[in-house]
């Protein structure tokens, strides 16, 4: 049955290749409803009785004369459970997203086979292959975007996190001289820290960690939204799966705490997590291209897992892996959201947009939801897994990660604040668009589903990850269905609930008692300044450099940009290879010369050494 | 089947062709097309029954000339011919009775150098191959390639005289051109003797197989010639010639020194042909200074086979992955642009099969040389085999963005042959054979 599935998707992407983009789309929604089913039935081996199939859980599928191996493992249970259901939603978004069928399918399906193979592989070459796969199979969808940068930076920078995490897997077997991750037992000495490390930064590329996010904001603001919102939902978190995989399954952390006696280099992840939170968020403040904006917030809100995971408390690791799975969810309702409003305007400037809430009422709630989560805004799910965060930040006296991640927390709300009120609400500057086609809303609402579950019972999300924590020796917190202990306090949905409604009460009364009055759209209430750089036809509110003020001041600090550091290293490599090319000097002379020298040198390598 | 018949079907028809101008291009195609089966044939008897010896005239080696035909031998017999023939259709129409002749005398010598097992043949089945090979480079007429098929030809005399001197040098101390005959008895020759010997066969054939820093023909010979030519010459003479290094270094001089020369050899090639491709504007010449590269990853395979079964698998994969792939981008580069479905598919495929991404052949290719090398300790090869990588995907990334959707003219049957040879890179990276080819090798395990 497992081997059914992979083959159905493979069967699926080489016949999407050529029929037309409603048939194609419908196709790729029917073939992944099969995995989902499997979901399910696998979820049985967990403690939920949804249904009973008995789906096998491991095979193997020979191919060039080694065979892969795969099982469904708890961690990778988990991880499908946020990477699978991304997929049919997504989809049924494409299905009148796109107006011809060239290449989205075929290789989406691909993506989401070799993601499958990622999360289910037993031994190092089977993820090693999905892993190369998963990356030209999205490097042919971002490469539809036709975009310079976007297509070289994702091209090399996966490259480079490729021969990374090889590097990792080959001194691993060297150690172990085996490939079986049930059988790898990393050593505590200079090549197995090596080892641990350039993996752990292979898989940072692929989740967006601050610095090695460069290609990030070119990829996710350039291709196209139902693409970029399974990247940024789905395909980041399999660089966690690698890092959870090698910390916690493979005691990586340990052996990193035992080699490095003094410094805590676990410490060290957590910090390049919150720095990671801190500065996209501030980056994102800057932006007026809406995919910017959430590419940058993608880079932020991801990097609250490295920090969970960095700290690697129970938890800690349960906060992180909460907020792997809303992030999955919420980001790839807002990049889809992002598609919905530019198919009906046209537009990603924030600037450019205005109102489009009042005529797009359905994409307006999705979005506000995602957004409510994304931001932490109490009683939604986001508030619990952050929560968690901030909580064992505290508890494990990390004084510079917990201030930072709480900072970086407000901003996530105030440039989020600027999709809704820049975007959706504000000056009605499209009076005549339509709604999302219903397909589109669909996918939306259907995304939300999972945040609204995990808002009313978060203790489900620490039932479900129960056995992948236990897998990677990680105790689980005690919790039931409503509230989760923790050692400070505990988080209890029922009272955050009433302690909202009581603050509520207050804020309702004011709302009421006091006199509106309808402002003008060149009014500064907003205490913003007037935009005299724009001519007078831009309205001054969050629509355009709201946060002017704070960009003057922030805004040099980040002037040339991290990609111009890898620039100017790829422009050192051009100045050597423009000097080796000199070497071919064109002269057949020179070249009947190097011959001889050649046979010289070596001549003399063979008598005298 | 006799596998002799490899190297006489195109000899012959090659001298047959001026009789029947007109139809020369079909009697070639016809002569590709039965050689390919017979190459088929034969690795199918090699697959199944390993290493086959065949005696040429009656007299037993090693007086006889013989012929040696072992796993990888059969596998690169049947890839040159097979790919021959495809490329063959891909130039079309563009070829004439000279042309075509040409053309079946390069596939007989490589054919030739790959399946003898005299060393003496070998050197024959070189200079029939290199002459057919400046000719063909220089049969686009211009400046260019005239200038391409000159260089070529000084460096290719200057090669061949050393391998000669290499050969007359074994054979003035051990009276034997046999290959396994010279293998059993290479300990008795004079040491002297032997490392000149050595010094010279590596440096003539080379040449031939690209190696730094004998190469200096490869850009402008590759820049001159029509892509079809340079698609032939990246899988036939180049393959053939860095196999015959594979065979004189695993099988007659597996020694340790020649192991850590033809290693640092293989890096310093890697390095440069990668380094030089980055920014070279010209596609024939990015694609040249890129097999450049390639020649030095197979050369350090052929280092590392010595001591590493691993790394003979890898011989196996990366020469496959090399030919499908770099044929089929030769053949693309004769229009700027890859326009209609097909070509899009060429360019894509290639690419990936060239950068080693699975299941392409060439990420087993590079799986197994790390596998090798890591088993060997050699952390800075591996370091460094990354390191031209990432130049090498940076430069192809910058090409597929430059040429993707452009306008192009090919005819449709190149651009099908095109799409099919990059497909093998594929075919060959998901079915066993490979695999199972390389573990009957016998190459430097000290067997034949």
């Amino acid at each position: 049955m497992l081997d059914i599935i992979l083959a159905e998707i493979l069967v699926a992407a080489i016949i999407t290749f050529f029929v037309g983009r409603k048939l194609a789309a419908i196709i790729a929604m029917a073939v992944s409803i099969l995995p989902l089913i499997a979901l399910l039935d696998w979820a049985s081996l967990y403690g939920f009785n949804i249904i009973h199939l008995g789906i096998e859980k491991s095979i193997s599928i020979p191919i060039a004369g080694v065979s892969l191996n795969l099982a469904i493992t708890p961690l990778g249970w988990f991880f499908a459970l946020m990477i699978i259901p991304l997929f049919p939603a997504i989809m049924l978004f494409s299905y009148s997203f796109y107006k011809k069928n060239d290449g989205f399918y075929p290789f989406m399906l691909l993506a989401l086979l070799s993601s499958i193979g990622i999360i289910m592989a037993k031994d190092m070459l089977t993820f090693f292959l999905f892993w190369e796969m998963m990356s030209w199979s999205s490097f042919l969808l971002v490469y539809r975007s036709r975009d310079k940068e976007a297509v070289m930076s994702y091209f090399i920078f996966s490259s480079l996190s490729a021969f990374l995490i090889f590097l990792g897997i080959l001194i691993i077997y060297q150690q172990n001289a085996s490939l079986l991750l049930s059988s790898i037992n990393i050593e505590s000495n200079a090549y197995g820290v090596v080892a641990i490390i350039s993996l752990i930064a292979g898989f940072a590329i692929k989740s967006v960690l601050m610095p090695l996010h460069a290609w990030a904001p070119y990829v996710y603001s350039k291709s196209d939204e139902p693409f970029v919102a399974f990247l940024a939902g789905g395909l980041s978190k399999l660089g966690y799966y690698g890092m959870f995989l090698i910390l916690f399954i493979l005691a990586g952390a340990k052996v990193l705490e035992t080699y490095f006696t003094n410094l805590s280099p676990n410490y060290i992840l957590a910090v390049f997590g919150a720095l990671s939170a801190f500065i996209a968020t501030l980056i994102a403040f800057m932006q007026d291209d809406m995919r910017k904006l959430l590419a940058y917030s993608s880079i932020g809100q991801l990097g609250y897992i490295a920090i969970g995971f960095g700290i690697g408390t129970p938890l800690a690791v349960s906060g992180a892996l909460f907020q792997a799975f809303n992030h999955a969810f919420f980001k790839a309702v807002l990049f889809l959201a992002a598609g919905a409003v530019a198919y009906r305007t046209g537009k990603w400037k924030i600037s450019e947009l205005g109102g489009v809430g009042y005529r797009m009422p359905f994409t307006f709630m999705a979005t506000l939801f995602a957004i409510f989560t994304l931001a932490a805004i109490p009683i939604t799910s986001g508030f619990a897994a952050k929560w968690l965060l901030y909580e064992s930040a505290i508890d494990a006296k990390y004084i510079f990660v917990a201030p930072i991640m709480l900072i970086a927390g407000v901003g996530a709300f105030l440039y989020s604040f600027r999709i809704l009120y820049g975007v959706f609400l504000g000056e009605n500057r499209y009076p005549n668009i339509k709604e999302a086609p219903k397909s589109m809303v669909a996918a939306m609402f259907i995304l939300v589903m999972p945040l609204l579950i995990f808002l009313i019972f978060p203790g489900y999300m620490l039932d479900m990850m129960h056995d992948a924590l236990i897998s990677g020796n990680i105790a689980t917190l005690n919790h039931n269905a409503f509230v989760i202990e923790t050692s400070l306090a505990s988080y209890n949905t029922i009272a955050v609930i009433v302690a909202l409604m009581i603050a509520l009460i207050p804020a309702i009364l004011i709302y009421k008692t006091r006199k509106h009055r309808v402002v003008d759209f060149m009014d500064n209430y907003l205490a913003g300044e007037l935009p005299e750089l724009y001519d007078n036809k831009i309205s001054m509110h969050a629509a355009s450099r709201f946060y002017k003020p704070i960009e003057e001041i922030i805004g040099p600090y980040f002037e040339p940009g991290t990609m111009s550091y890898y620039m100017a290293i790829y422009r050192g490599l051009k100045a050597i290879s423009d000097a080796v090319r000199k070497i071919y000097t064109g002269k057949a002379g020179d070249y009947a010369i190097y011959v001889t020298l050649f046979l010289l040198i070596i001549m003399g390598w063979f008598i005298w050494m | 089947m006799h596998p002799v018949l490899l190297i006489a079907i195109p000899l012959l028809v090659a001298f047959i062709i001026p009789l029947f101008k007109k139809y020369g291009p079909s009697i070639a195609l016809g002569a590709l097309a039965l050689n390919t089966g017979i190459s088929i044939a034969l690795f199918s008897v090699v697959y199944s029954t390993g290493t086959v010896h065949e005696i040429i005239a009656g007299f037993a080696p090693p007086i006889g000339i013989f012929l040696a035909v072992d796993s990888l031998s059969a596998l690169l017999a049947m890839i040159i011919n097979l790919f021959a023939l495809i490329n063959f259709m891909a130039i079309g129409k563009a070829s004439e009775y000279k042309f075509s002749m040409l053309y079946l005398l390069a596939v007989a010598g490589s054919t030739g150098i790959v399946i003898t097992g005299d060393i003496f043949n070998m050197f024959v089945f070189f200079e029939i191959t290199a002459v057919a090979s400046y000719a063909l480079v220089a049969s686009r007429k211009d400046k260019k390639s005239m200038e391409g098929a000159i260089k070529y030809m000084i460096l290719g005399s200057l090669g061949s005289i050393f391998i000669l001197i290499g050969i007359a040098l074994i054979y003035s101390q051990l009276k034997s051109l046999n290959i396994y005959d010279i293998a059993s008895r290479i300990s008795t020759m004079d040491a002297k003797i032997k490392w000149a010997s050595v010094a010279m066969l590596l440096t003539g054939i080379g040449v031939e197989a690209e190696i730094f820093p004998l190469n200096g023909w490869v850009p402008d010979a590759y820049q001159g010639a029509s892509g079809g030519v340079a698609s032939l010459l990246s899988f036939g003479p180049s393959k053939a010639a860095i196999y015959a290094i594979a065979r004189i270094m695993l099988v007659i001089f597996p020694l340790q020194k020649v192991y850590y020369l033809v290693l640092t050899i293989g890096v310093i090639t890697l390095l440069i042909g990668e380094l030089a491709a980055l920014k070279q504007e010209n596609v024939k010449r990015m694609l040249a200074y890129s097999s450049i590269g390639q020649m030095g990853l197979i050369t350090i395979a052929i280092a590392m086979g010595m001591n590493e079964k691993n790394a003979i698998l890898a011989i196996f994969f990366l020469m496959v992955s090399h030919a499908s792939s770099k044929a089929s981008l030769f053949l693309l580069s004769d229009s700027s642009g890859m326009g209609s479905a097909a070509t899009k598919y060429t360019g894509i495929v290639s690419v990936l099969g060239i950068v080693g991404m699975p299941p392409f052949a060439g990420f087993w290719g590079k799986w197994y040389l790390l596998m090798a090398a890591i088993n060997g300790n050699m952390l800075w090869v591996i370091v460094l085999i990354f390191f031209s990588g990432i130049v090498e995907a940076a430069y192809f990334a910058r090409y597929l963005h430059r040429y993707y959707g452009n306008e192009e003219s090919f005819s449709r049957l190149t651009k099908y042959s095109m799409a099919v040879l990059a497909t093998m890179s594929l075919i060959f990276g998901l079915l066993p054979l490979i695999y199972e080819m390389g573990l009957k090798t016998l190459f430097g395990m000290g067997g034949v």
